[in-house]
């Protein structure tokens, strides 16, 4: 509840500088925007008289406690703020909007922040980094947001027409990988973290996840899966190309909306393939051909010479993994699918559109409920699946989240489930669940289980 | 938006709906004499959103710091009568009552959703009073509706102190909303007002449906395509959050109203906007639907769903599934028997042994193409899709870039991979086209002396030599211009086997340079054109018999007569003639081998000719060499001392005799 609150007050202060620069401090919308700043943070600070959260190492604290889920999915904003040497805020009910308006305008360069005595305070905490200890989870959650960071410089990098340089996503997938063999289950459950905003980096942050976990079950050596991690990082990157008026589109598009949309893969193999250094190429062409299809339909369609040669082993593999996030993913034109559906609609394609012995290792690798996946068992608890067996096709684990009542659990239970306990699946915004909010709970436990 | 029923005020809008009179409020400055109604009702409302924000969090809220400040305060504005309940905040004074604390929209929607228009203050309420009033708008309207509406409810939970006024009470009174709800629509305009918060947005329509799906159904219908309608079009975020407000809101429906509304949905799924509507649910929401559906509406969702499926994004995943449920077998049942097949021990899919589709993967990735073949794959693939000329020169471009990035890295082997990947030496454009104009783009000196010192440690290497002779347009004038400033032996005689084998295919390129004015160059240019095995090239090096330096005209003697045997042997014998005396031996020694038919009369016409006597002498010994008659015939006619009737010089006369009486 709390994190929910300061990730609302994140966003607002994002949305009050943007406005800010864009229309002035004394424009209207930027005093609304400032005002729904001075709201999000008096809900921050609830019934207390105040709430201080710290900025450290890419992680945020508030009062002392690590925010994991806020931390990656808004760390844009976090990072803004150390930009301008934020380290803490403090904030003092009831918060003045003229002082959320100094903070938004110091984001912005407009202005040197809230002074002395305000209510709200810049960097008067004086915790060591000692004090606020690191999460379980900081890791991983490090890896995930540093794949992010790549992916936003490279997207810059396109838009302004210049070359993209490769060598912060290489190492962002090297890190990524770290994590997954380290903490599988809390990659995983980020996964399940989705931005409408930034969908494009998200989605492409957790095929490269879910890409990396299937390659090492199919047996790739570490080069391979590095460059399979790549590509599947990199797949999508071609979409910067694309105007966001089609990508966001609602309804169907038309014909010369498609056209645009099918020239992605090619935009992101060539602009991968001219960055790449030699024994890179596959990301390329991974880029290139995620939207082939198994059967050879697909796009992009060949339009000159025809080259009758088939995809390549880690385009395969990752237009399982995209697939399977974009349909678990709410889209412009879709709500998104739960994760068991998911696997139905991977198991139905298989051998048309995608390679069946993929699906078919996807399935194993997921398990019958994916993590993410809420259940109702029959004793009337809900649960999430965390992460999947150790063992092939053994019962995954999963966490009593509420109770039959339907009360949020303070303090969740882990269980092995037994599949014969399943009576239901339940979409997660019935629950109020956030899975990634349990990320330090399940990151915690692995790390003692290893 | 105003409520419906409640009164209409002016306002504006900024970014979330608040107003520039709430900002304003909140920037002035606190009250310092006597505390106005206005002040009175930010007051009342402040402390409601605040107890209603601690009693969400304590079961009890009593005792709670907030919750006890929020009762004094409401306490001393016990003042103003009563607060009424817009869609986002209170209203008093028929104006917007600002706030800054979140829990005064959190009431404000719950009381609006449960259709009460305003909250009346008969006196100051307990605390007890207070939780037993946060206790009933807590409930859903259906089960409030049911127990007799809010008022009556509060009165029976025994709370004196607060009244409420019920929405359809006050509508009685504005015969404009109450046209509206005969109308059953919603103004679109005020609908936008709800964007980003389905819950809200059904709430709202709720209220002003009542309680009749059939109702409810019409007025989103209605409602959701007049908004569409009124949106600018060219704006695709609003038209996204005007649709995706819609869906949700769908969700926050109770499930009795669902149904009504997706048959109505499925009944105008030819018109777009509804089409958009349902083009939204996943596909286990559609399916889960289906059960609720009338027999007659449900051969609507399988022609929805045949239609859709044939589109690539939504598949015929939902057909099939609509189409293999019997009663009593939900879809997720047939999915997760699916997908537990997949799993099952002994699955030919999945195999524990690794008979299955893991092993078969690992062989897969076993026979996979090298990393030079799959960039030459990306680079054919995308020539194949190119659509214009500049997409092929980029990709090109690229792709010459790969290729002296491997000679850069001293990767002949790959280099040549990616040469050949496109450039086809035996098609038309090979020379001229796209392909070559990026190489010719793309090799600059420095990438040629790279290729020079790969070839120097490793000369035999055969991906090198073949790597040569296909840039030999591209990196000929740089070889040469490498070979003019060696200084080492040995290594100019790497370069000049270099420059030879780029000759071969193109001795143009090393012709071009035969006029370089660093003899030493061109006498080494000469040395590996002699080599080239190229006829033409003689017509370029036989003006270099005439070249100043005697070492150039002696090599160009020797290209000749390599490139041309015997054909012309008149550059030798004017070699014969030349003031270098290296240059005379050279043009000897090749003449020497020469065929004596046309050697002799040659050697004659030289002899009869105003040449110098040394020339002559040269002459004379050469005829020595050859023992045919017509040799010895000429010497003899030297020896005789007249030719042609022409004197001939003593010593050569002497020395015709000297050669004629050794053979005697």
């Amino acid at each position: 509840m709390k994190e929910t609150s300061v990730q609302t007050l994140l966003t607002a202060l994002r949305r009050a500088s943007s406005h800010q620069r864009l229309y002035g401090a004394e424009h209207h919308l930027t005093e609304s925007a400032d005002l729904a700043v001075a709201r999000a943070a008096d809900e921050v600070v609830g019934l207390a008289r105040r709430a201080v959260l710290i900025l450290m190492d890419d992680t945020l604290y508030l009062d002392g406690r690590p925010l994991a889920a806020t931390s990656v999915t808004c760390n844009g904003i976090i990072r803004s703020l150390q930009d301008h040497g934020v380290e803490s805020i403090a904030f003092e009910a009831p918060v003045d909007v003229g002082d959320c308006g100094k903070l938004a305008a110091l984001i912005c360069d407009r202005g040197d922040g809230p002074s002395k005595g305000s209510t709200v305070t810049l960097n008067d905490d004086e915790r060591t980094p000692e004090e606020v200890a690191p999460s379980g989870s900081e890791l991983v959650r490090s890896a995930h947001a540093g794949s992010l960071d790549a992916l936003r410089a490279i997207g810059v990098s396109l838009r302004q027409g210049t070359g993209i340089d490769l060598a912060q996503s290489t190492s962002a997938v090297k890190t990524l990988l770290d994590q997954l063999v380290s903490q599988p289950g809390a990659a995983f459950l980020l996964t399940t973290m989705k931005s409408h905003h930034e969908y494009t980096f998200y989605h492409s942050v957790n095929t490269a996840i879910h890409s990396l976990a299937l390659g090492r079950l199919a047996g790739l050596d570490e080069e391979d899966q590095l460059l399979l991690g790549m590509g599947a990082l990199l797949h999508d990157i071609g979409k910067i190309g694309v105007p966001a008026e089609i990508l966001q589109k609602p309804g169907p598009l038309s014909v010369s909306e498609w056209v645009e949309i099918k020239r992605h893969p090619q935009i992101g193999g060539e602009a991968i393939l001219a960055a790449a250094n030699q024994g890179q190429e596959a990301a390329a062409i991974v880029a290139f051909e995620h939207h082939l299809r198994f059967d050879g339909l697909g796009y992009p369609a060949r339009t000159r010479r025809h080259l009758p040669r088939p995809m390549h082993f880690f385009s395969r593999l990752v237009a399982v993994t995209d697939t399977y996030d974009a349909l678990t993913t709410r889209r412009a034109y879709r709500r998104a699918e739960t994760p068991v559906r998911a696997l139905s609609v991977l198991l139905n394609s298989a051998g048309t559109s995608h390679d069946p012995d993929f699906v078919h290792a996807f399935i194993r690798m997921l398990g019958i409920y994916p993590p993410g996946t809420l259940l109702a068992l029959a004793d009337g608890n809900i649960v999430m699946v965390t992460h999947p067996s150790d063992q092939p096709g053994g019962p995954p684990f999963a966490m009593v989240v509420a109770d039959s009542a339907g009360s949020l659990l303070a303090d969740p239970t882990l269980i092995v489930l037994d599949k014969s306990d399943v009576v239901d699946q339940v979409p997660p915004e019935r629950v109020g669940v956030d899975p990634t909010a349990l990320l330090d709970w399940i990151s915690e436990h692995q790390l003692l289980a290893s | 938006m105003p409520s419906h029923g409640a009164p209409e005020i002016e306002t504006v809008s900024g970014q979330d709906g608040e107003t520039r009179a709430q900002v304003m409020a909140e920037n002035a400055p606190p009250p310092v004499v006597e505390t106005s109604p206005a002040e009175m009702a930010v007051t009342m409302a402040n402390a409601l959103g605040t107890a209603w924000a601690t009693f969400q969090l304590y079961p009890d809220p009593s005792g709670q710091i907030g919750f006890d400040r929020a009762m004094q305060d409401l306490a001393g504005s016990i003042g103003i009568e009563q607060l009424e309940v817009g869609p986002r905040t209170f209203i008093w004074d028929r104006s917007e009552v600002p706030s800054t604390h979140a829990g005064v929209g959190r009431i404000v929607e719950r009381l609006f959703a449960n259709s009460i228009a305003a909250v009346r203050f008969v006196s100051s309420p307990s605390a007890k009073e207070l939780v037993a009033f946060f206790e009933v708008i807590r409930r859903a309207p259906d089960e409030l509706e049911d127990q007799g509406g809010p008022g009556a409810s509060l009165r029976e939970a025994g709370v004196h102190s607060i009244r409420l006024l019920e929405r359809r009470i006050l509508s009685e009174e504005e015969q404009e909303d109450e046209q509206q709800l005969e109308d059953g629509s919603a103004d679109p305009r005020n609908v936008l007002d709800y964007k980003g918060d389905p819950e809200a947005l059904a709430a709202y329509l709720l209220a002003t449906a009542g309680d009749d799906s059939a109702a409810l159904a019409s007025l989103v219908i209605d409602t959701y395509g007049r908004a569409l309608e009124v949106i600018d079009q060219q704006d695709v975020w609003e038209h996204e959050e005007i649709v995706h407000t819609f869906v949700d809101m769908f969700f926050y429906f109770p499930p009795r109203h669902q149904a009504p509304l997706i048959s109505e949905l499925l009944a105008r799924q030819s018109e777009p906007p509804f089409r958009i509507f349902l083009d939204q649910f996943a596909t286990h929401e559609l399916d889960a639907l289906a059960p609720f559906l009338d027999p007659q509406v449900h051969p609507l969702l399988l022609e929805y769903a045949t239609i859709a499926g044939r589109s690539a994004d939504r598949g015929k995943e939902i057909i099939d599934l609509l189409k293999e449920s019997e009663p009593g077998d939900s879809i997720d049942t047939i999915v997760d028997r699916r997908i537990a097949a997949v799993l099952a021990p002994g699955s030919d899919e999945i195999d524990a042994s690794g008979s299955g589709a893991l092993k078969r993967l690992a062989e897969r990735r076993r026979d996979s193409p090298n990393n030079d073949a799959v960039g030459i794959g990306v680079v054919q693939r995308l020539l194949s899709v190119a659509e214009s000329d500049a997409d092929t020169h980029r990709v090109l471009r690229i792709w010459a870039g790969k290729t002296v990035g491997a000679i850069r890295d001293r990767d002949l082997g790959s280099a040549l991979t990616w040469l050949r990947g496109v450039s086809d030496p035996s098609s038309a454009d090979h020379a001229t086209g796209p392909a070559f104009q990026a190489l010719r783009g793309a090799i600059e000196m420095d990438v040629v002396v790279e290729l020079a010192e790969a070839l120097h440690e490793s000369p035999e290497s055969a991906a090198g030599t073949d790597l040569l002779r296909g840039l030999a347009p591209h990196v000929t004038d740089h070889l040469v211009e490498l070979l003019g400033r060696e200084e080492d032996r040995g290594r100019r005689r790497g370069l000049n086997a270099m420059v030879a084998e780029v000759s071969r295919d193109n001795p143009a390129g090393v012709v071009a340079h035969l006029d370089d004015p660093r003899w030493y160059l061109v006498r080494n240019l000469v040395i590996v054109l002699s080599r080239c095995r190229q006829p033409e090239v003689i017509r370029d090096v036989l003006p270099l018999a005439s070249h100043p330096e005697p070492r150039v005209r002696r090599e160009a003697l020797r290209a000749i007569y390599s490139l041309a045997r015997h054909t012309d042997i008149s550059p030798f014998i004017a070699g014969l003639a030349d003031p270098d005396e290296s240059v005379r031996t050279a043009a000897a020694t090749i003449l020497r081998t020469c065929d004596h038919e046309v050697l002799i009369p040659a050697l004659e016409t030289l002899l009869a000719s105003e040449a110098d006597t040394s020339v002559k002498l040269d002459v004379i010994a050469l005829l020595g060499t050859q023992l045919t008659t017509d040799a010895r015939a000429t010497l003899e006619r030297q020896a005789q001392g007249r030719s042609g009737g022409r004197s001939i010089p003593r010593a050569v006369r002497n020395a015709a005799r000297r050669i004629l009486g050794d053979s005697k």
